[in-house]
């Protein structure tokens, strides 16, 4: 009988740790490196078609008349 | 390849705030916050000058060194953006700033700001180019379109001008040439250091 409730008591102690298991995966993230989603101007930043859209607009509006 | 600059002419500068009105109405810029502001120094005396002042776009942005969630993204252009999505509204990037750039919409109990709002160079932020979403909280993305930031190309005296730093400086240098002085590139030091 003493043995039985030892028994128990070990199964429901066992029971209730596992309960607190936790899966101890990190996610590291380097410092200053930008952390969100892509934006889709940067592929198309730079490319010669829009410089020249862009020194066009520049040349044209923002000179003196 | 190009590198996108803001410089304010201060001789030209007539305080109209037309810049102001310009980036205000083109990115629906909620109430409190301005993206772009006119500064006049010695307001109504001999020597008075105005500086169209917005975020410069600096090579190494402090507020992109300081921000502790690192929302802050560089173009191959050079003009700084950010992500409302990351960002905490924590306000450091407020502190960091020479040019107090960054904004924030809300004021409320318990120093709850907001998520931080800039001058984009009308460039939007990391949504789709031309959604709803990226109109919503970043403004008008102007440069996808091959279009330059509205608040230069709307300024009556040509006073503000953005686009090109090369162009931008000749255009700066042709004109100081003309009136005979010496160049006063207000804020370029701080913002480009010394390129």
């Amino acid at each position: 009988m003493q043995t039985g409730k030892r028994l128990f008591g070990v199964v429901v102690l066992a029971l209730s740790l596992a309960g607190c298991f936790e899966e101890a995966s990190f996610e590291f993230h380097e410092p200053g490196v930008y952390k969100g989603k892509t934006d889709p101007l940067l592929k198309k930043a730079g490319t010669p078609e829009l410089e020249s859209q862009l020194q066009a607009r520049l040349t044209r509006i923002q000179t003196d008349r | 390849m190009a590198r996108m600059k803001f410089l304010c002419d201060a001789e030209r500068c007539i305080e109209c705030n037309a810049c102001v009105t310009a980036c205000k109405n083109e990115h629906e810029v909620p109430w409190g916050v301005n993206r772009r502001r006119v500064v006049t120094l010695k307001d109504g005396e001999p020597g008075e000058k105005s500086i169209s002042v917005a975020c410069m776009h600096c090579t190494d942005a402090p507020c992109s060194a300081v921000c502790p969630v690192d929302c802050f993204y560089t173009t191959a252009d050079g003009i700084v953006l950010h992500d409302k999505n990351l960002c905490i509204g924590c306000g450091y990037c407020f502190y960091a700033c020479p040019f107090g750039a960054p904004q924030y919409p809300q004021q409320s109990a318990f120093g709850v700001r907001g998520k931080m709002d800039k001058c984009t160079f009308c460039a939007g932020g990391p949504d789709a180019d031309g959604s709803a979403e990226e109109r919503t909280k970043y403004g008008a993305n102007r440069i996808a379109e091959g279009k330059l930031p509205l608040c230069a190309e709307m300024c009556s005296t040509k006073a503000l001008l953005a686009g090109d730093g090369d162009t931008v400086s000749e255009i700066y240098r042709e004109r100081v040439l003309r009136r005979g002085g010496r160049p006063q590139t207000w804020g370029w030091d701080k913002a480009y250091g010394a390129s």
